[in-house]
Parts: structure tokens; sequence; C-alpha cells
């Protein structure tokens, strides 16, 4: 166990955690975008910036990526924060516009106006959520950024369809501000920001479409299951309905 | 698709051993492969992601992230122009423009034969000489419309284009 403080309250953290771990299962608020717990921490989006003081000294860190440490003195919302976080939404907003997840936010670190010309031309905020999602937890690798500056994006490599997404939709899933869509439609699953489409595989016992031919042939690669489960989708599945 | 002069397969395990296979230099492996082909075909980096088992979003994200990776073909005589701010003042424009002209390509673009690319860049640290002009690694400073001509002459370029 670690003693820290945060905005006063004394808490003791779990070894290795991070500042952002600790505060949370304090019940302390730090607004984020790019942390998610499936994936290790990236520190991208810079919203949970925090003060830590340390040996009479204060620094800016991004607490999703920064490790407790015996000690240390920890403020979430100083004028200096709440200051810079604004900033950081601000600029944000500058760039997709006003979208109703970062409105959210915007409200709840209290940015009234935007001050920054909002030039809307892009929507994603390159938090990196997507491409960690892929790699790191569905194993495909099937998207990641491309160039730099202005022009970074996220992309399927070469920006073409490729054999390595399985079309699960993950990345949808675990983006902050929602922007990639996923389209089901006649036995077709479609991510058209990857420009994939995948066929949709029936489960055998009640007709209904539960998984695309990838991820079914990806299973099967990982566990040789056969074809009596791999194709009877998870609910037939518990209710022991079988082929 | 032009036909690739080397195959990718012999190419990339050619240079991995050069480097025992350590994919933390992968910078250096796409050098030596721009080298060989001037550019990087998607070819040769799927062929580096299969030998390393790098997966190819980590080797793309790398090759677009620096500016010295080309993934589309570049032209046998590459033509760079400097319009850094101290070349820019001193007209580098002007000789840009021309070369646009002669050469029948915009800026930052290859000709459709493959012959020549036409890029700009934003200072190669020689200001003094300003403005620079670089044909295949070589610098000519001052340079001047009038002399750019001059010297496509000799080159042999400018009969063909004017
Ligand atoms: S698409 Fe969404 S998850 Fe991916 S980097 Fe952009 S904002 Fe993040
Ligand atoms: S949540 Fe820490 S930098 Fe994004």
């Amino acid at each position: 166990m670690v003693k820290i403080t945060i905005d006063g309250k004394k808490i003791s953290a779990k070894e290795g955690e991070t500042v952002l771990k600790a505060a949370q299962r304090a019940g302390i608020f730090i607004p984020t975008l790019c942390n998610n717990d499936a994936v290790k921490p990236y520190s991208a989006c810079r919203m949970c910036l925090v003060e830590v003081a340390k040996n009479g000294r204060t620094k800016l860190v991004t607490s999703c990526d920064y490790p407790v440490e015996e000690g240390i003195e920890v403020n979430t919302n100083t004028e200096r924060i709440q200051r810079d976080r604004k900033v950081i939404l601000e600029l944000l907003i500058a760039r997709t516009g006003e979208t109703p997840e970062l409105k959210k936010l915007a409200e709840k670190v209290g940015v009234k106006e935007v001050r920054f010309k909002v030039r809307n031309f892009d929507d994603c905020i390159l938090c990196g959520l997507c491409v960690r999602v892929c790699d790191e937890v569905v194993g495909a690798h099937a998207i990641g950024f491309r160039g730099r500056g202005m022009e970074r994006e996220v992309v399927p490599p070469f920006d073409v369809e490729n054999e390595q997404c399985l079309a699960c939709g993950a990345c949808a899933e675990i983006c902050p501000v929602n922007i990639i869509d996923i389209f089901e439609h006649d036995g077709t699953r479609e991510l058209p920001k990857w420009h994939k489409k995948s066929r949709l595989v029936a489960c055998r016992v009640c007709g209904k479409y539960f998984a695309t031919e990838e991820e079914i042939e990806m299973i099967r690669a990982k566990t040789g299951l056969p074809d009596e489960i791999l194709y009877v989708c998870p609910d037939c599945r518990e209710h022991n309905f079988t082929i | 698709m032009p036909q690739l002069p080397v195959e990718p397969a012999k190419a990339v395990s050619e240079i991995l051993s050069r480097y025992h296979g350590d994919p933390a230099r992968m910078i250096e492996i796409l050098q030596d492969l721009q080298e060989i082909y001037r550019y990087l075909p998607k070819e040769v980096i799927e062929e580096v992601s299969h030998q390393t088992e790098i997966p190819i979003n980590r080797i793309y994200h790398i090759a677009t992230f620096y500016k010295a990776f080309h993934l589309e073909p570049r032209g046998e005589t590459i033509i760079t122009v400097c319009t850094g701010t101290a070349c820019h003042v001193r007209g580098s424009f002007r000789t840009l423009d021309l070369l646009s002209e002669r050469l029948g390509v915009k800026p930052n673009e290859t000709s459709g034969d493959l012959k020549y690319t036409l890029e700009t860049v934003g200072c190669v640290g020689a200001c003094a000489l300003g403005p620079i002009v670089i044909i295949n690694g070589k610098y000519y400073g001052h340079m001047t419309p009038d002399r750019m001509d001059r010297v496509l002459k000799r080159m042999g370029i400018i009969e063909k284009y004017s």
C-alpha cells in the first residue's frame, strides 16, 4: 500500500497503480478521453492533467499513466489545471466541432465558449483507442496512425481494405466520440471508415446473424473448436441448443 | 504499376540480415530498402512485416511519420527546391515555377514516365548559398531561373521539353 493525498483526502493506493486509478477508486472525478481499462495508458488527450507535489516541487502530469508514489500530494482541480484543461478541450473542439460527447465534457470542466476558430476539419480526436484495442485486445492490427501533425489520422494500412480486419466492431465500441460507423444489412456488416465489408454468419440453431466470417475463422484458428460449436450463437449455446 | 527491379522477399531478407533481424532498427531497414526502390512499395512493406513479424500497421505508421520516406514511386531524377525563408525571399519560387513548366510536373509530384520528381523542402541549412536547388544529391547555390535553364540544358533535360 502506498499512502498519497488527493485533493486533501488521504488515500491508500495500490503499489504500481496510476494516480487516475487511485482517484477513481476514491470517487474523485478526473476528466479523461483516451483512457480505457481495456488497454494500456497512452496519454494522448491530456485531459487528465493533475498537479503532483513531491519534495516541495509541483509539476503537471497526466494522471492516467503516472504511477503513485509514497507521500505525493495530488491536486486535481486547482486554478492552473482548470485553465489548462479548458484550453486543451477548446483546442479539441476547434478541431472537431462541438460533438455531443465533447459538449458534455465541456460542461463538466466549465468551458463556456471556445476561444479558437472552430475549423472542424476532422472529427477524430486521435486518442488512439481504436488502434490500441485492435492491437492489444483483438490482436488484428488492422488500423493504425498515418502521417503526423495536422495530417495525422487513423487508417487501415495504405488506406485500403485489409484481411486483418475482422469487422468485430471493437473500435466503434471504444471510440470516445463515437465516429466509427457500423452498418448491418442483408447479411453483411460494413465499417466504411476502414473500407471494410464482411459477410455475417447466421446461427445454425436460431438463424440470427451473430458474427462475421472473419471472426469465426479467427476463433477457429485460436481454439480449434468444431463447426457444431463455432456456428451456434452465444445465446443458443447458453441454452444448450445444438445443431 | 512498374515492375520492381529487385524481388521484395530477397531484398528484405538481405537487408534484415545486415541488422541481424533486429526490428528496433526499423528506420535503417526502411532507409536501405528505399535506396533500392527509390520509394517504399506496398509489397516491400508487406514483406518487411512478414519477415520481422511486426504488424503492418506499425511499419506503415513509421513509414508515413518521417518525411524522408516515400510511399509513391519517385523519378529517376529528383530535383529539390529549397523554399525555406532565406531561399524564398531571394526568389526561389521563380526557379520552382520554371522547373515546373520545363519538366511538366507540379511541385511535389512525379512525371508520368517516372523520369522526374520535383519537390520542395523547408530548409536545407545552407541559407548563405540560397536559393538552393538539389539535383540527385548535388547542390546548386545562388540559383536563378536563367542559371537553372543552363543547368537543365547541360543535363540534357531541356531540349526534350521546350
Ligand atoms: S477514431 Fe475514435 S477511437 Fe480512433 S483515434 Fe479517433 S477518436 Fe480515438
Ligand atoms: S486520459 Fe490521460 S492523457 Fe488522455
